[in-house]
């Protein structure tokens, strides 16, 4: 079954235990919220993953991705076409290996490393043009309506549920403290300020 | 998204009671500083090391390319100034200057009086020379100066340049307040030209010659007196190079095609290279040490002549490819245009605990104090994500030494 930005909403006023407690005046608020809720839940567990192609073109070291690819988040694995995996590498490490590193070519490239989340770059360099597939984390799109499919797995749901309680606890009700130790543990992060009630409940540990 | 509905966002946080003026003034500084705090927004850009030269024409605030001839050993061909005052020659380079080497090979006689200023974004303002050059005299000789701190890059106001010159250099300017021929108009030029001028008849004609224009020769009194100084070649040594002011960190800087080696000064050029500040060569390395805003230093400072074109690693087959090249590779504070979905999110966050934590109807230090809490949190949630999986979150430079 595929779960709907409403069925989140249900979960939701079940978490909270009062559907009036929350004062959500629209459909659209809750949505912004529950659109956030589930880009935080996605990154943190890296639960999104794209691989798409990319062509590698003679003498061009780097490629911007951030035109294509607006939801990529960051590029994990780069693969040639003929199945060779290349091995990331930090970008300051590069002259350690070859100093004209953004000039040196070569018919087949064996490393990749990404400058910031907007770029990704092959060394060495390809001599002629190629294909290559890459595989990153992908942000969740927008929820427009109520009826938008949630696109985390189904077994996210009660993170995601406490992470979109949190949010609307915090901004709509002013309950900080309420609010953030639900987002500390549908995130996994330590608490901020104490124990998460929540997750002394539900026994769910928290983590640095 | 926009920056519209971030603000919008932002007031849905504050139940819509921030003060939205206020809650926009927030914008900037909240993606300035969530850009230090999630250095992940990288730039890769290509700056030429090209340099130009030209004669300056001060009646009409002129600019004449002469670059060409300036970088050739075609000998004379560099006019420095005329015989008007306060004529002579601008020159600019995309990045600062501290040397400016002539060669001299044809002097102004010693009669010429300069004055050498730089564009400092609204006039041209004097140098603090530390070696003045002599256009008296013949051979190599050196201009330097240490470069300004208000030096700006960009073409000076009211300066006439060639139709598709790029003028957005660093520019000086040296003129002949007092010209060697100390003309200060072309009409005076010429009324005085006739008179210093002697018409004597041509070797072998006798005296009674002297009446027969058509054997006559006019030849000067004194050449030296209408000696315009030129040059063989010049050679701009430019070390300093701008960054962008949205900078958050400088990657690392490649002198197309080797990557140079970050280095600081106390511990690295002046051990490795004492002589840094003069030394000439190819770059192999860059410090930020000693700049007081986003610029970075080249040593050695190189000498070859750039020139623009397409970077060839763009891989446009045809191009003309630019020489020399230097290539940076940054962190900055991205525009509006760039911000992902996530950043806004973040973005949204802190200007509304901006908005909650000042003072007046508004304040809500208990709600800035959360949202601030819930900013700090994901910021390391990403953090962890960008590290797990590899990306580096570069910091500044340290050499493996220092470690």
């Amino acid at each position: 079954m595929t779960t709907v930005a409403n069925d989140l909403f249900a979960l939701v006023m079940q978490d909270l235990d009062d559907a009036n407690a929350i004062r959500t005046p629209d459909a659209a608020l809750f949505l912004r919220h529950a659109t956030r809720a589930q880009q935080w839940v996605s990154l943190r567990y890296r639960l999104l993953r794209e691989t798409f192609p990319l062509s590698l073109y003679t003498n061009t070291p780097v490629y911007a991705l951030s035109a294509t690819h607006p939801r990529l988040v960051m590029v994990t694995h780069m693969t040639l076409s003929n199945g060779t995996p290349l091995w990331p590498i930090p970008l300051i490490s590069l002259r350690y290996k070859d100093t004209a590193w953004f000039a040196t070519t070569g018919a087949t490239a064996t490393l990749f490393y990404r400058a910031g989340w907007r770029y990704v770059g092959i060394y060495p360099v390809p001599s002629a043009n190629a294909a290559a597939t890459l595989t990153g984390v992908l942000l969740p799109a927008t929820l427009t309506d109520m009826s938008s499919p949630l696109q985390i797995p189904d077994s996210y749901a009660p993170r995601l549920t406490l992470v979109t309680a949190g949010l609307l606890l915090l901004s709509r009700e002013r309950r900080y403290t309420e609010g953030l130790a639900r987002i500390a543990t549908g995130l996994g992060l330590r608490a901020p300020a104490q124990q998460s009630p929540v997750a002394q409940k539900e026994g769910v540990g928290v983590s640095g | 998204m926009s920056q519209a509905s971030v603000i919008e966002e932002a007031q849905d946080l504050l139940l819509n009671l921030g003060d939205p003026e206020f809650v926009s003034l927030a914008y900037g500084d909240a993606v300035r500083q969530l850009a230090h705090r999630c250095p992940v927004f990288s730039e890769i850009q290509m700056v030429p090391t090209a340099w130009a030269v030209g004669q300056w024409t001060d009646a009409t605030q002129t600019f004449t390319d002469d670059t060409t001839d300036a970088q050739s050993t075609a000998t004379n061909d560099v006019l420095l100034c005329s015989t008007i005052d306060n004529d002579g020659h601008l020159l600019g380079a995309y990045g600062m200057f501290e040397r400016v080497v002539y060669t001299i090979s044809t002097t102004d006689g010693g009669l010429g009086t300069y004055e050498f200023t730089y564009w400092n974004g609204a006039d041209w303002s004097a140098l603090s020379l530390l070696s003045t050059p002599s256009f008296g005299s013949s051979g190599t000789q050196t201009l330097a100066f240490v470069a300004p701190e208000d030096w700006r890059q960009g073409a000076p106001t009211g300066v006439t340049f060639p139709v598709d010159f790029d003028a957005h250099l660093f520019w000086i300017r040296v003129r002949a307040t007092t010209a060697p021929g100390g003309f200060t108009s072309q009409d005076q030029l010429e009324s005085l030209s006739q008179a210093m001028f002697l018409t004597v008849p041509p070797k072998g004609n006798n005296q009674g010659d002297m009446n027969q224009a058509a054997g006559l020769a006019r030849v000067p009194l004194a050449a030296s007196y209408f000696q315009i100084p030129s040059a063989t070649q010049l050679s701009l040594q430019t070390a300093i190079y701008p960054l962008p002011d949205s900078l958050v960190h400088l990657l690392t800087v490649l002198y197309y095609p080797n990557e140079l080696e970050p280095v600081p000064v106390a511990e690295g050029l002046d051990l490795l290279t004492p002589t840094w500040r003069t030394t000439t060569g190819t770059p192999t390395r860059f410090t930020q040490d000693l700049e007081p805003f986003p610029r970075f230093r080249l040593s050695p400072i190189p000498t070859a002549i750039g020139t623009r074109g397409i970077p060839v690693f763009t891989g446009t087959s045809g191009a003309t490819v630019g020489t020399n090249n230097l290539v940076l590779f940054t962190l900055q504070v991205p525009l509006e245009e760039d911000h992902p979905p996530w950043f806004e999110g973040l973005v949204s966050y802190a200007m509304a605990a901006r908005e909650a934590r000042r003072l007046g109807e508004t304040q809500d230090l208990a709600l800035a104090g959360a949202l601030e809490q819930l900013v700090d949190g994901l910021v390391g949630m990403l953090h962890g994500l960008w590290a797990e999986d590899g990306i580096e979150l570069v910091g500044p430079y340290v050499s493996p030494l220092r470690r």
